[in-house]
């Protein structure tokens, strides 16, 4: 009965001393990034990781560590992750731009229609959670004025609720529109980042084959297969190839 | 017409190449393929010039290339090529293509040698010239003259009397060291050289050459080579600077001389002498040619070469000063700085002054001193920075270092300035005019680097999380879907009320009873008992007849049970409710004393009536 007692209270404070685990090796990490010590720094930062908390300024962290130690690779992959979690901080799209920089490989996007561009700047500068939270704050506002315009005796209130719930109505269409596109890319599209030097796409999954083009460290991709130990990837220009599961890691 | 004429135009077009078909089956195209090696003598002195040109014609001459000069040993070396020329004729309808290439040679020692045959292929046809056999004779034996007009009978020696020699500084040089030629004119007091002229410039491929100014009267001296009075004479002066390692050939120089030669020979005369002058005399023209000069180019050791050797080399100094050392803001001040010396001057390169940014900069001008003279190339280059200060407080400037090879101590060399220090106050806004318009400083970003880290974080969440998976979002989207539903629901249930009075009424039944009920009950007192009846009466009727949809006013207790009835309810219930309205009913009308607990009784019962009746129907 007592020791019953004792372990669920052990289990609801379990994740509350996760979360100190978390902070102290993340001040850790601190500590050795000011002092020079980058390669200490990424170990304190995966540890924190490893805890199975995460936070934008974590990812941030570890991605100045890995640009540090001259990982451009993984440093962009901690930025983009940091990026999902908070994409308006400013030090994080600058430190990216910056680390892309030394991506050696350019890759040509094809020009895309003015709206389209539009479209993704747009989506681009919320988050899945701020889009979600927009949503759902227009989404209660489109109902309450739906409920006054129902309830209301005065002409006049209906007629103003009815007029107000119109705007509402298509903003609401139209975020929810971008939240659940976002939504569904979050589920169903994984991009990775070259994390190793070099690696060489080739046109099926096995070794040997013809290579079709070569990838270097920082590239972003869409993976969009797997088979084995390959993973089928598209880049931006709509080249396709096979590559080494190893060399790409998942944002 | 026109058609016509076009017509006729095709037809003349058809014929033709008709023919050229019928000709080109019929007659052989052109010759074979030969090859000829023609020289412009067989026999000639040494430091003479030999001409050899080589001729293709026949078939496929215009499309093999020309053949490599042959190499003719230690006789004759290659001095250089003449031009070629191509010749194509069309003879009755035969082509026949003719080409030539000259090449020049200069003999260099006595003997025979032979220039071999020289083969060239083309589709399967060969061909091949004869050999020419040459003579390269001693001066003293009668060579055959160079010029144009050969003069039969004249002999001009110029084998031993008359030469050219190219006489370098050093044979061996270090890569970029300058190497300053000579080309020197011997003349013995035989020769009766009256002018000469350049005819031929020697080639320098893989030098960098710089020309020394002689002038048209160049310095001349006299000198005994194997006790022979020779007159000499540098005519020409060149500074190479060689570029790339290996050996390098200067090729040869080459001279017209106008020889004087006195025309009678007649011995022992006592005029002899005295007809010995222009008058009695004729010029013959002579080309002499110098040998070419080998040069051995070593490369600049690997060993103690600096990160930032500059290319130079010579002996260098240098010197770097500023102008001042105190200075307020918005002042220039001049950083020169000067590297003089013996070497290459032109390839100095700007040195790598790293100006701090709180400077304004100007690109630095650059002034060159060079002199030319038997040493080689020396002089100074300058490179004068002007600087403005933007900020007060003490400013230091890196020293600069210049590294350069000493080909004699063979070694590598950096000079380096001291570090510079300028001490700026603070002075007048204004910026002194350098022809900018700018007044105010923009932050330069000098490197570019990440930022820095976040020292906080908060907000740390599960690695799993999902927005859209939480129980709050799903909550969030359900709830207002909810009160929408709840609204909904309420506002038929209003639509109701307003469409059906009886329903409205039978809804509202109730809630007027009890209404008039209370207030039955503020008028429990004796003095208002008659109005108290009256309210409970009136609650009694009006909660029936709004249950019934009746009209109140015209309501009977009779009427109200015989209704009543027909709705199937408890007797004792319809005849409780018929009592109690008479009893109000006759208390209103001949009212009877009731005490304060008899009226409260009777409202009770009145209520207990109401609730009864509502939950009946």
């Amino acid at each position: 009965m007592k020791i019953a007692t004792i372990a669920w209270i052990f289990l609801l404070l379990a994740p509350k001393a996760e979360v100190g685990k978390a902070v102290t090796d993340f001040n850790k990490g601190n500590e050795f990034y000011q002092s020079g010590d980058y390669n200490k720094a990424v170990e304190y930062y995966e540890l924190a990781l490893h805890t199975g908390y995460m936070s934008a300024e974590l990812y941030y962290n570890l991605g100045n560590s890995y640009y540090k130690t001259g990982q451009v690779g993984r440093s962009i992959l901690n930025y983009e992750r940091a990026k999902r979690l908070d994409s308006r901080d400013p030090d994080i799209q600058y430190n990216l731009d910056i680390a892309q920089l030394r991506i050696v490989d350019k890759i040509n996007e094809p020009p895309q229609l003015f709206y389209v561009r539009f479209w993704n700047k747009l989506a681009g500068l919320f988050n899945i959670r701020d889009l979600g939270y927009i949503t759902l704050v227009f989404y209660v506002l489109f109902i309450v004025f739906v409920i006054v315009r129902i309830l209301s005796r005065s002409m006049v209130v209906k007629k103003v609720a009815k007029i107000a719930a119109i705007p509402v109505l298509v903003l609401l269409l139209f975020t929810s529109l971008l939240f659940l596109q976002r939504v569904n890319s979050d589920i169903h599209v994984k991009h990775g980042i070259v994390i190793v030097d070099k690696v060489d796409a080739t046109s099926s999954p096995s070794q040997g084959d013809t290579i079709i083009f070569t990838l270097h460290e920082g590239v972003k991709v869409v993976v969009s297969e797997q088979s084995g130990d390959y993973l089928e990837i598209k880049l931006a220009d709509g080249n396709i190839g096979w590559i080494r599961a190893g060399a790409v890691e998942i944002i | 017409m026109i058609r016509v004429m076009k017509n006729r135009n095709h037809q003349i077009y058809f014929i033709t190449v008709l023919f050229i078909f019928m000709f080109s089956g019929v007659l052989p195209a052109q010759e074979p393929l030969s090859i000829r090696a023609v020289v412009d003598r067989t026999t000639v002195a040494v430091n003479q010039q030999l001409m050899l040109t080589i001729e293709l014609s026949g078939e496929g001459a215009n499309k093999v290339d020309y053949p490599a000069p042959p190499d003719l040993g230690d006789y004759l070396k290659l001095a250089g090529s003449g031009g070629n020329s191509q010749n194509i004729q069309f003879i009755n309808g035969r082509m026949s293509v003719t080409k030539s290439q000259v090449y020049f040679y200069i003999a260099a020692m006595e003997g025979t040698c032979t220039i071999p045959s020289i083969k060239i292929s083309y589709k399967n046809n060969e061909a091949a010239s004869e050999p020419v056999t040459i003579t390269v004779i001693n001066s003293g034996a009668p060579a055959t003259p160079a010029t144009p007009a050969p003069t039969p009978g004249s002999e001009v020696d110029t084998g031993e009397d008359l030469f050219i020699k190219a006489i370098p500084a050093k044979r061996t040089v270090y890569q970029n060291e300058p190497v300053v030629v000579s080309f020197r004119i011997y003349k013995s007091a035989k020769v009766n050289l009256t002018n000469y002229g350049i005819n031929k410039l020697p080639e320098s491929v893989g030098f960098w050459a710089e020309e020394i100014e002689i002038g048209n009267q160049p310095p001349v001296w006299e000198e005994t080579i194997n006790g022979k009075k020779f007159v000499l004479a540098d005519i020409k002066k060149t500074i190479l600077f060689p570029a790339s390692p290996g050996k390098k050939t200067i090729g040869s120089l080459g001279i017209d001389c106008n020889i004087r030669v006195s025309t009678q020979k007649r011995s022992n005369d006592i005029f002899d002498s005295f007809f010995d002058d222009p008058f009695f005399s004729r010029t013959v023209r002579k080309s002499i040619f110098s040998q070419p000069l080998e040069i051995n180019v070593l490369p600049l050791p690997l060993e103690g070469k600096p990160a930032n050797f500059s290319g130079c080399v010579g002996r260098f100094d240098m010197d770097a000063a500023m102008d001042k050392s105190h200075v307020k803001t918005n002042e220039a001040v001049t950083l020169r700085i000067k590297i003089a010396g013996t070497g290459n001057i032109k390839i100095i390169p700007k040195p790598d002054l790293v100006i701090p940014a709180d400077f304004q900069q100007y690109d630095p001008k650059t002034t060159e001193n060079i002199v030319r003279n038997n040493d080689g190339v020396s002089g100074n280059k300058t490179f004068e920075y002007v600087l403005v200060p933007r900020f007060p407080g003490e400013q230091r400037i890196r020293p600069v270092e210049f590294s350069y090879f000493d080909p004699y101590g063979k070694v590598y060399k950096t000079l380096t300035t001291p570090e510079f220090v300028l001490t700026v106050e603070k002075g007048s806004d204004e910026l002194v005019s350098m022809g900018s318009g700018l007044s105010k400083e923009e932050v330069r970003l000098v490197g570019q680097d990440i930022r820095f880290i976040k020292l906080t974080t908060r907000n740390l969440i599960p690695g799993s999380f999902k927005f859209y998976n939480q129980f709050l979002f799903f909550a969030a989207i359900l709830l207002p879907l909810l009160a929408l539903a709840g609204a909904v629901g309420y506002n038929r249930h209003l639509t109701k009320l307003s469409a059906n009075v009886a329903y409205a009424r039978s809804r509202r039944a109730n809630t007027m009873a009890m209404k008039k009920l209370a207030r039955a009950k503020s008028l429990l007192d004796e003095n208002t008992q008659k109005e108290f009846f009256a309210e409970i009466s009136h609650a009694l009727l009006g909660f029936a007849a709004d249950k019934l949809n009746l009209a109140q006013a015209g309501i009977i207790s009779d009427e109200l049970e015989e209704l009543l009835k027909k709705r199937q309810l408890d007797d004792s219930l319809i005849q409780e409710y018929k009592e109690l309205l008479q009893v109000c009913d006759f208390q209103r009308f001949a009212p009877a004393d009731m005490s304060r607990e008899q009226m409260q009784d009777m409202f009770k019962k009145a209520k207990e009536a109401i609730i009864n009746l509502e939950k009946a129907l």
